[in-house]
């Protein structure tokens, strides 16, 4: 099937004998039994044997040439087409592994890339997440604002309290006047008493008992001046006291109200410091997402170039296993032409349908017809629905 | 719980490729070398969908999706055959060994996960 042109038979070369024979015949039947006829007749006989022994070893010799010429084509091809498909299918093999390494790399890259944004998310983003920065923020904010509205709140009820200690004042004040009041009546009993004795002195021996009288209320009247003294010496004492309660809590007022504007413009200094990190970390956050998103498109891109690979094993295959195939071919043209005894020319048609046969993409057509090369990039078609 | 996706390819870059698309939005992926491998690693096991080459040893993608599609458990998974192959037989081949898409390789991940989305079970 792939040999063509059938040459001469071998029977054209081993006519010589017969030829002698028959003219031997031929002197023998026209020039009677003379001897010159017979003699005649031998020698054609004779000359037709040698022609014959000439063309067999001929013949035998041609047979040897093209045994071995044979087997040499059988032999070439025996030899070339495993160290051929030997290196095609290392050099697919070893794409084969290299291209897989490197989608194995890229499936790293984005899962770490995934990881990462989620990570990063969890701590960035406004969302739910409660460990958020955004949700740290406004909770340190509540929180804060708290502890101010407390010591606000204690403020608010030391100045109340401040506010009754100056209502005790005016005890003080009532005080002061109740304890004058004790002074001048222990003043005016005190003269009562003085015109009591006088009288009693007037009374004589009768007054005598009132005379005493008199002298006790007199004393009464000069202790109970006494006692309002101390107690207006202790009211005064007490006012005192108050007054540098006052004072003191005053200034305790004014230092922590102090205190609590310096409060809140720290707050307000740390949130803003804090505020302005959560925007930079969220800024960063989604910045990162933009160039995640990026890198993640590029290794998509990557990976529609890699597929070359399985193109280029498949082809690599079908090639490998056309060129497989040439040991058997060249057998069995080495059988056919034995079988002819001639040389048939080599027809490639059988094999190159074998490997058109097998072919899977319309670039291998293409290339099978001569056409243009191989677009160095493939463009991806579209997807079909049954 | 993710959703599986049987991944049949004879090139380990290929499953790769595909493993990593899937992977990324969030499928899970299951992957076998040929039909032959692809049955037994089924094994029983849902899948949602299934993404086959046709090309392969042991055993070709039409030879896998007409088995699989003759077990109870898979007539109705949905199967895109994803091959280098582009001729219109071939596409019919497919067609009627029960494939619902065809996907012609190099694939662009967007456009194989249109596919896969439209596609898969719930």
């Amino acid at each position: 099937m792939f040999s063509s042109n059938r040459g001469k038979t071998l029977l054209q070369h081993s006519g010589a004998p017969l030829v002698g024979l028959a003219g031997a015949v031929g002197c023998a039947v026209f020039g009677g039994a003379s001897v010159a006829a017979l003699g005649c007749g031998a020698l054609l006989l004779a000359g037709g044997l040698f022609a014959g022994w000439r063309s067999q070893r001929t013949q035998s010799q041609h047979r040897a040439a093209l045994q071995a010429f044979l087997e040499s084509q059988k032999s070439f091809s025996a030899r070339l087409a495993p160290i051929w498909s030997g290196h095609i299918e290392a050099s697919r093999s070893q794409m084969e592994t290299a291209i897989s390494a490197l989608s194995v790399r890229f499936a790293s890259i984005t899962t770490k890339l995934d990881e990462t944004l989620e990570k990063t998310a969890a701590v960035s983003d406004s969302g739910n997440s409660s460990a958020s920065a955004v949700a740290v923020y406004a909770r340190s904010e509540t929180d804060l604002g708290g502890v101010v509205d407390s010591l606000r709140a204690s403020m608010a009820s030391k100045a109340q309290m401040l506010n009754q200690v100056q209502g005790l004042q005016d005890f003080v004040v009532e005080l002061q006047e109740m304890a004058e009041a004790v002074a001048r009546i222990a003043q005016q009993t005190n003269l009562l008493a003085i015109n009591a004795a006088i009288e009693a002195a007037h009374a004589g021996e009768t007054g005598r008992g009132f005379a005493t009288v008199a002298q006790e209320v007199r004393a009464l009247s000069k202790r109970s001046g006494e006692t309002g003294a101390q107690i207006s010496a202790k009211v005064q004492a007490v006012n005192a006291a108050i007054g540098a309660a006052r004072s003191a809590a005053e200034a305790s007022a004014k230092n922590e109200d102090q205190t609590l504007r310096d409060s809140e413009q720290a707050i307000r200094q740390v949130l803003g410091s804090f505020e302005g990190l959560t925007s930079s970390l969220t800024d960063a956050a989604e910045a990162l997402r933009a160039e995640s998103r990026g890198i993640k498109d590029d290794v998509y891109e990557a990976l529609v170039q890699l597929q070359f690979q399985d193109r280029v094993s498949q082809i690599m295959s079908h090639v490998k296993t056309n060129i497989e195939r040439l040991p058997e071919v060249m057998e069995q043209h080495k059988r056919e032409c034995e079988r002819d005894g001639a040389l048939h020319a080599l027809d490639p048609q059988g094999v190159l349908s074998e490997l058109e046969a097998t072919y899977a993409m319309t670039d291998e057509h293409a290339v099978h017809k001569g056409r243009a090369a191989v677009a160095a990039k493939k463009e991806p078609e579209e997807i079909t629905f049954f | 719980m993710a959703k599986n996706i049987l991944v049949v390819d004879d090139s380990a870059s290929l499953r790769q490729a595909v493993g990593i698309a899937l992977r990324g939005a969030g499928y899970d992926v299951i992957e076998a070398c040929d039909g032959k491998d692809a049955l037994a690693k089924l094994n029983g096991q849902k899948v949602n969908l299934i993404i086959s080459d046709v090309n392969m040893p042991n055993m070709d993608g039409f030879t896998f999706v007409k088995a699989v599609k003759a077990l109870a458990s898979y007539k109705f998974t949905p199967v895109i055959m994803l091959t280098t192959e582009n001729q219109d037989s071939k596409k019919r081949e497919g067609q009627a060994a029960g494939a619902k898409a065809w996907v012609v390789k190099p694939f662009q991940p967007v456009q194989l996960l249109a596919a896969v989305e439209k596609l898969v079970l719930p």
